[in-house]
This record gives structure tokens, C-alpha cells and sequence, in this order.
């Protein structure tokens, strides 16, 4: 795209003639020279803060933002209640204002304020009243509720000795039948000593050589071995 | 702004000042103009639109006016105002010499509605108001000749008339034909009757180039006569036209091109547009007409001048046309 | 250097330097030279150009530039496309309140050929503020001078306590509320 490129410097018009450089020009000049350092520097750290700062600006401001938004949420809130007392307070005055005049309006408004006094303690006392039930209804269920956890407490109680007592017959049983057995052992082991002793005595009567027929060797020492300590 | 009020009052007319679009604005914000228009709907069928009764309003030279809503105006005594404006014009004409109603005059006024020019039932009805004079020379009976002929119009103008109070009738339209005396007399008639205010309706360059693209892609079923854009280039010591002639298959191949959604057109479809032909012209000629004013626009549908002057060649779009017209001339009353 | 930078040289004492650009030469005549007329008390430098880039062999002597008015004719859309080329060639740390962008031609809304919303457009997307003015008019012309002087000497850094930061806010048009 070809485009026009005139750069013309229009004459730089000398304004007044310079005037002597007085103590307000200077202090001007000053002034001047100040704000224009201001702006460099702010440009300056401006573009060195670019690198960094980015990320903890944006948080920055989404923070600031919403606080101000919670700010504004609050101030709008706190108006609106505002607005609502005073156009209560507004009503108030209104209506005290009419009562003063004392005429038809402000008569039904007196005879209908009395109604609304009448209607609204015959409310407060229903009120009372259904509260009062209330009360009554919870206590009740409180105890009925108690009176559950007892009795569900006792059943629990003796389910647990029921238990308790089968075990305990089921393991009396038990040791009546090992006593029983036990006393059958100590018998046959008695039993078992005495036959072995009269076999043993039989054969050494006898006088045969045991110790030669490998059959008759294995029967005596068989008959040697104690019962008890099997 | 008061600088642009004192600019109204004392700029020399090279070309009235106007003010207009740029900080009148009901719309909410200052200096907008509509970044997308409708597209009129497809023409509507032939019943519709009784090409007899319209016929002659095709081919002749408008010229625009914008007007503001009118007073106790109503339809049904068209005759009665047809009277009474007829004789003003004699009046008029005769200055100074007393008139009687019902005399044979030597100009006849015939106001009849239009009931088929509006865009939707909450329109007005059109108005036309015809003059119509015999020559001296000729017999009693024969054929009357239209000397002037001017109509008011709305269409699709919803928005603006729902705004405006009772008794008040809106018909921002007004199209005249005829001497311009003639134009001066009915409109001072119709001034003091119904408390309206006439304004000559300028097209913008904006304008004219929205009309051009609008135009461009209407479908015509006869060749189409050739597209052609009249520029006019500002500071220099002679007056210097330039003319740009398309062919129209050519403009409306490239219309399609630019043109996304059918049925809406946006401000960048018709600068596009635009851009294209001026490109095109700066690439051949090495001038920029985008540095000068365009003044002229005639499509195969119709001719818009920057004056406020048109010229409708079909039928089938008329009421497109006057749709964007009326938007026009409410835009300048408001 | 084919961008504009605002700091990159250092101010001269009591004066500051304006940079108009505009497609018509002639207005912008007009307007440097009611600009110049004006009653003020520090030394202004008005450069003209039609298009940047500025040409870089005259970089060297030209000093810093403290304000740019880009001026855009309702009448021209050439005007409009010949800013938005221009734009590019200005560092964005211009745009901090440097930049003004001059509508004229606005006494004459039926020869616009720019849609305004372009316009609005412009001024939002580069935060700069947008001021409208017929400069055929003598006394608007001089109206729109004395703005531009005193935009340009905040602009300098000549009044204390007041920074070109702040035309952003402080020029926002009400309408956009």
C-alpha cells in the first residue's frame, strides 16, 4: 500500500518574545519538569513490572473486585432497609397525621386498628395455647421414647442370660459325658494292667524260653509297656 | 452539542446543513446508525400487489420528503379534503380574488388511498393526492392530464407510529412529482391543516451505498440494466463527476460472495462491498473514491440521488424500496 | 524506528510538539494554523503528515512527540481507512491518553459516509477520546483549537498534578451508560 509520507515541521510560531526568566517562570518550569519525571518514572517501572507482576495483578484486581462487589451487594442491601424504615417511619406520620383529624376516615381506621389489636391478641393467645400443646406433645414423646430404650435395655437383658444359661447346659453336658469316659478309660487301663500282669505271671510260671521264639519275645515286651503312659 | 447548533444556523448553503443521525439518537445511543437491516421479503405474489394501480407510480421522478405525524387526519373524508385543497390551489393562483366552492376550476384534485402500499396491517394506509388539470384549448369531455401527483406513504413505520399519541395519523413518506410550485402549495395546505411539518429528505453517502448493496442482490427476471454509481469529487475548481457503471451479473456475483445469511444485511457485508468496487476502480484508474461523495445510485430496481430524489423501476420491490425509505424519513424526524 | 514510542527522547524545556494526521491537507492546514494562533506561553512544534510510518531519515531530529490527533472526515471513508492503517505503526503505550482521535466534517450529516458506530468503535477499542467538530466554522475552529492546546499540555506533562492517564476516564461520553 503506497501511502502519502509527508513529515512537514509547521513553523515552531515563537509565542510573545521570551520573557526574563522571573522566579514564577522558573517555578513553572520546575513544576513542569517535575511532572515530566513523574510520567518517565511511571513509565519506566511500569514496563519493568510488566514481567511479574502480571499474574499477581490480575489476582489483585479479581480480589479488589470482589470486594467492591461485595461492597456494592452491602450498600444496596443496607439502602433497601433504609428505604424500608423510613417509608415506615413516612406511613407512621401519615397515619398519625390523619388520626389528629379526626374524622370519618380516621374513625374506621381507629375502629379497624382496635380489630386488628383484638384479632391479633386472640392470636397471640392461640398461639400460647398451641405452644403450650406443643410442649406437652414433646415431653410426652420424650418419655414414650425413654420407655422404648428401657425396654428394648431389659429384652436385650434377657436375651443375654438366656444365651448364657444354654451354654452353660450345653457345656455341663459335656463334661458329665467326658467324666463318663474318663472313668470308662481308668477302668479298661485297670482292666488292661491286671491282664497283662496274669499273662506275664502265666508265662514266667510256665517256664518256657521267651527269649528264643521271635513271636513269644515280641508278646512279653509288649506286656511290659506300662498302659499308664500311652 | 451547541457547536453543531450554531453550525445549522450560520454555515453558508453550499449543500444545506443538516443534522441528523449523529446526536439526535432515541435509540439509546448517541450516533447509531442500524449495523444490520431486515432484507424486504421475497416480492409478494402478484394478487397482492395490484401492478395496475401502481403502475404509474414506476418511472417518474420522486422527490423525498419526510413528514411528521399529521393531526385529525382520516380516511374517510378524502373527498371533502380533496375539496377544500382544490380550492386553496385556486386561491393560491388567484391571489387576491374572492372563490367559490364548486365552480368549474381549472384544476381538479383527487385524493384516494392506496390500501395495497404498506408493509403490515398496523401501517397507514398510502394517500395520494392528484392534480390534474384539462387544457383550455380542448372539448369539455376529454381526458384530464395529471399535471402533479404526490403520495404519502408508510411502511413497516410500526415502531414510530406506536409511539406517537392519539388522533395523530403517521405517514413519514412523501413523494412528489410535479412543478415544484405546485409541491410548495399542497405541502403549505397540508401544513396548516393538519399541523405537519415537510422536510426534504437527503440520502447520505452511507445511505446510498446501503441502497446499492440492498439492490444488488434483488433477483430481476428481465435483463438488468447496468449497475452505475455517480461520485462527485469535493475541493477542486471545477465540478468533477465520475461515473462507475457494473455489469450487473458481475455485481451480483460478487453481492453473493459477501453475503452470509440471507434474508440480513450487516454494515461490514456493504462496506465489503464496497471496498470491492472501490478497489477494483483504484486498480485500473489509481483514484480513490472512497475520498469522494457518492451522490448517485441507480440499480435495475431503482434510482436513488443523494438530493432525495428516487425513481422506482420494478414493481415486485417497491414496497422494499419505500420500507427503507420510511425508515429514512423517520429517522430524520425523530 | 518505524514506531511511534512515547519516552523513547527526552522533552525540551517548555515546549511540547503535536503530530497531526490527516488525509486532507487542507484541514489540517487550517487547524495547525488556528492551533498556532492561539495565545500560550511555552514554545509548540505541529508536525503534519497524511499517513505514518514517518519517514526514518528525519528521526533523528525530530524530537519526542507528546500528543497525536488522528483526524478522520465523515465525508471521506478514505480518511477512516487511512487511520486504521496508520494505528499500527504507534507503540500501545501511546495510547495511555496521547492519542485523540478529531471527527470533522459533522456539521454536514448527509454527505457522512462513515457510519458512526466504526467511529465509537475506534475510540473504545484504543481507549482514546473522540472529539467531533466542523472546522469550516471560525468559531468552532478555534473552540477545537484551545481543546487540543490544553489536551496537548497536560499531554507535555506541563500542569502538575494532572496525567494524559487520565483522559480515559475522565472523557468516557455519558451515552454510554
Amino acid at each position: 500500500m503506497e501511502s502519502l509520507q509527508r513529515d512537514l515541521a509547521a513553523a515552531a510560531a515563537e509565542p510573545e518574545p521570551e520573557p526574563e526568566p522571573n522566579i514564577l517562570m522558573l517555578l513553572r518550569l520546575r513544576d513542569q519538569m517535575k511532572q515530566q519525571l513523574m510520567e518517565c518514572s511511571t513509565a519506566v517501572r511500569a514496563s519493568q513490572e510488566i514481567c511479574h507482576g502480571h499474574i499477581l495483578e490480575e489476582n489483585f484486581t479479581m480480589n479488589n473486585g470482589q470486594d467492591l462487589q461485595r461492597n456494592v451487594e452491602e450498600a444496596k442491601v443496607s439502602f433497601q432497609n433504609k428505604t424500608l424504615a423510613l417509608q415506615r417511619i413516612q406511613l407512621m406520620v401519615a397515619l398519625r397525621n390523619k388520626m389528629k383529624e379526626n374524622d370519618d376516615d380516621s374513625r374506621m381506621i381507629t375502629e379497624t386498628m382496635k380489630r386488628i389489636v383484638q384479632l391479633s391478641m386472640a392470636v397471640i393467645e392461640y398461639q400460647q395455647q398451641a405452644r403450650e400443646k406443643e410442649q406437652k406433645l414433646l415431653d410426652i414423646k420424650r418419655k414414650r421414647f425413654s420407655l422404648k430404650k428401657a425396654g428394648e435395655q431389659k429384652l436385650l437383658q434377657i436375651h443375654t442370660m438366656m444365651k448364657k444359661q444354654k451354654e452353660e447346659q450345653a457345656s455341663m453336658k459335656v463334661t458329665k459325658m467326658m467324666e463318663k469316659i474318663h472313668n470308662d478309660f481308668e477302668r479298661e487301663k485297670q482292666m488292661t494292667t491286671i491282664i497283662q500282669n496274669v499273662f506275664q505271671n502265666i508265662i514266667i510260671a510256665s517256664r518256657v524260653n521267651w527269649a528264643e521264639d521271635p513271636s513269644l519275645r515280641e508278646i512279653v515286651l509288649q506286656l511290659e509297656k506300662n498302659v499308664n503312659f500311652i | 452539542m451547541e457547536s453543531v447548533d450554531g453550525a445549522v444556523r450560520t454555515l453558508p448553503s453550499i449543500g444545506r446543513l443538516s443534522r441528523g443521525l449523529l446526536f439526535g439518537g432515541v435509540h439509546g445511543r448517541v450516533g447509531l446508525s442500524p449495523s444490520s437491516r431486515l432484507l424486504p421479503p421475497a416480492p409478494p405474489s402478484q394478487e397482492n400487489v395490484d401492478s395496475q394501480k401502481t403502475t404509474f407510480l414506476l418511472r417518474k421522478q420522486w422527490t423525498l420528503y419526510s413528514v411528521t405525524p399529521l393531526y385529525r387526519f382520516s380516511d374517510t373524508h378524502l373527498k371533502d379534503y380533496a375539496r377544500l385543497l382544490s380550492a386553496f390551489i385556486a386561491a393560491e393562483k388567484q391571489k387576491g380574488l374572492a372563490v367559490e366552492i364548486g365552480v368549474e376550476l381549472g384544476i381538479k384534485v383527487a385524493i384516494s388511498s392506496l390500501p395495497d402500499l404498506r408493509g403490515s396491517d398496523r401501517d397507514q394506509a398510502a394517500i395520494l393526492v392528484q392534480l390534474s388539470s384539462r387544457s383550455p384549448a380542448s372539448p369539455k369531455n376529454s381526458e384530464e392530464k395529471v399535471i402533479w401527483s404526490g403520495w404519502f406513504c408508510s411502511v413497516s413505520g410500526d415502531d414510530f407510529s406506536e409511539n406517537v399519541p392519539e388522533d395523530f395519523t403517521c405517514l413519514p413518506l412523501f413523494l412528489a412529482n410535479g412543478a415544484e410550485s405546485y409541491t410548495s402549495i399542497v405541502g403549505s395546505w397540508f401544513q396548516k391543516t393538519f399541523d405537519c411539518c415537510f422536510r426534504r429528505l437527503a440520502i447520505s453517502p452511507l445511505n446510498l451505498s446501503w441502497m446499492a448493496a440492498m439492490w444488488t442482490g434483488c433477483k430481476v427476471d428481465k435483463t438488468a440494466s447496468a449497475m452505475e454509481l455517480v461520485f462527485s469529487v469535493p475541493h477542486l475548481p471545477q465540478p468533477l463527476d465520475i461515473s462507475y457503471a457494473i455489469h450487473p451479473e458481475d455485481a451480483k456475483a460478487l453481492w453473493d460472495t459477501v453475503q452470509k445469511t440471507p434474508g440480513e444485511i450487516t454494515q461490514e457485508e456493504v462496506d465489503v462491498f464496497m471496498d470491492c468496487l472501490y478497489s477494483h476502480f483504484h486498480r485500473h484508474f489509481k483514484i480513490r473514491l472512497s475520498a469522494t461523495k457518492l451522490v448517485k445510485v441507480s440499480t435495475a430496481i431503482a434510482s436513488a440521488h443523494c438530493d432525495g430524489i428516487i425513481k422506482f423501476l420494478q414493481s415486485q420491490y417497491l414496497t422494499g424500496v419505500l420500507m427503507l425509505l420510511t425508515e429514512l424519513a423517520i429517522s430524520q424526524i425523530q | 524506528m518505524a514506531v511511534l514510542r512515547p519516552f523513547d527522547k527526552l522533552p525540551a524545556l517548555n515546549s511540547a510538539v503535536l503530530l497531526l494526521v490527516s488525509s486532507d491537507e487542507g484541514l489540517q492546514q487550517k487547524l495547525a494554523e488556528a492551533i498556532l494562533r492561539e495565545k500560550k506561553n511555552f514554545k509548540i512544534n505541529i508536525h503534519l503528515a497524511t499517513s505514518l510510518p514517518l519517514p526514518s531519515e528525519r528521526d533523528h531530529l525530530r524530537p519526542r512527540i507528546d500528543m497525536i490527533v488522528f483526524m478522520i472526515d465523515i465525508k471521506s471513508k478514505y480518511s477512516l481507512k487511512n487511520v486504521e492503517a496508520s494505528l499500527a505503526y504507534v507503540d500501545a503505550s501511546f495510547f495511555l491518553g496521547k492519542v485523540c482521535f478529531l471527527v470533522t466534517g459533522v456539521g454536514r450529516v448527509n454527505c457522512c459516509s462513515i457510519e458512526m458506530n466504526a467511529i465509537w468503535k475506534l475510540g473504545e477499542i484504543y481507549s482514546s477520546p473522540v472529539l467531533f467538530c466542523e472546522l469550516e466554522m471560525e468559531g468552532i475552529r478555534v473552540a477545537t483549537a484551545q481543546r487540543l492546546l490544553r489536551m496537548l499540555q497536560i499531554c507535555a506533562g506541563h500542569i502538575p498534578g494532572v496525567s494524559a492517564l487520565s483522559f480515559g476516564s475522565l472523557m468516557r461520553s455519558s451515552a454510554n451508560d
